[in-house]
């Protein structure tokens, strides 16, 4: 039995973020940004900086 | 040069710890309620209220937020950005925050507060979240591509949450 809906959305995936609680999940959401950034900064030949130290 | 930091945690305890009446939106109030999809900013509509606009104002100076759009002039909002019903697209310290004066077709801070729910995020760090059906509705007003896409999602969830 496929996991997606008429409408392609993964069922399974939700079931299991409701299973678990708003701290979990926002913890699961923190957890995908830091692994972004990690392989960002792993594969970065150069980046332009999002909030540059101060000038002055 | 290392990828800036994205801490919603952090974002959040500033605004309470500043006393900010705000509420989260978007993405982020999406995943809260057990949507699995990714986001990288913080989106929150604010009060307008000019108390309200003066504790938010001290919470960004903390968070030393300046607008994204060019941090190289480092421009940071005022008073009268925060009070209007545009959206102030940041960077912090601790990532990006979108304070948001209204949403969809001029929904504002308190046309939406009957529609939130509060939730526990943290140890002790309790925040209000606009409930998935109100935020599908801001979507459909919205009618965005982005908005669009994340639309099935967000039914999907609402679906499965209305079974428990």
């Amino acid at each position: 039995m496929s996991p997606y809906g008429s409408d392609g959305v993964d069922v399974t995936l939700i079931r299991w973020m409701l299973s678990l609680t708003p701290a979990e999940r926002l913890a699961v959401l923190q957890d995908f940004t830091d692994f972004v950034a990690e392989v960002r900064d792993a594969n970065a030949a150069e980046s332009v900086p999002r909030h540059p130290p101060d000038a002055g | 040069m290392q990828t800036p930091p994205n801490r919603y945690l952090g974002i959040l305890q500033t605004l309470v710890d500043h006393r900010v009446e705000f509420l989260i939106v978007g993405g982020v109030a999406a995943v809260l309620q057990g949507a699995p999809i990714n986001t990288f900013d913080l989106d929150v509509v604010h009060s307008t209220d000019p108390a309200n606009v003066s504790r938010a104002l001290a919470a960004l100076q903390e968070l030393d937020a300046i607008y994204r759009a060019q941090p190289d002039l480092r421009l940071r909002p005022a008073a009268s950005h925060l009070s209007s019903a545009g959206h102030q697209l940041l960077i912090t310290r601790l990532g990006p925050l979108d304070l948001l004066g209204s949403i969809g077709k001029g929904r504002t801070y308190p046309d939406l507060l009957t529609h939130t729910t509060e939730m526990k995020v943290g140890p002790s760090l309790s925040i209000r979240v606009l409930d998935l059906e109100t935020q599908i509705v801001v979507k459909e007003e919205v009618g965005g591509e982005k908005d669009q896409a994340a639309l099935p999602i967000l039914r999907r969830t609402l679906e499965e949450l209305r079974k428990r």
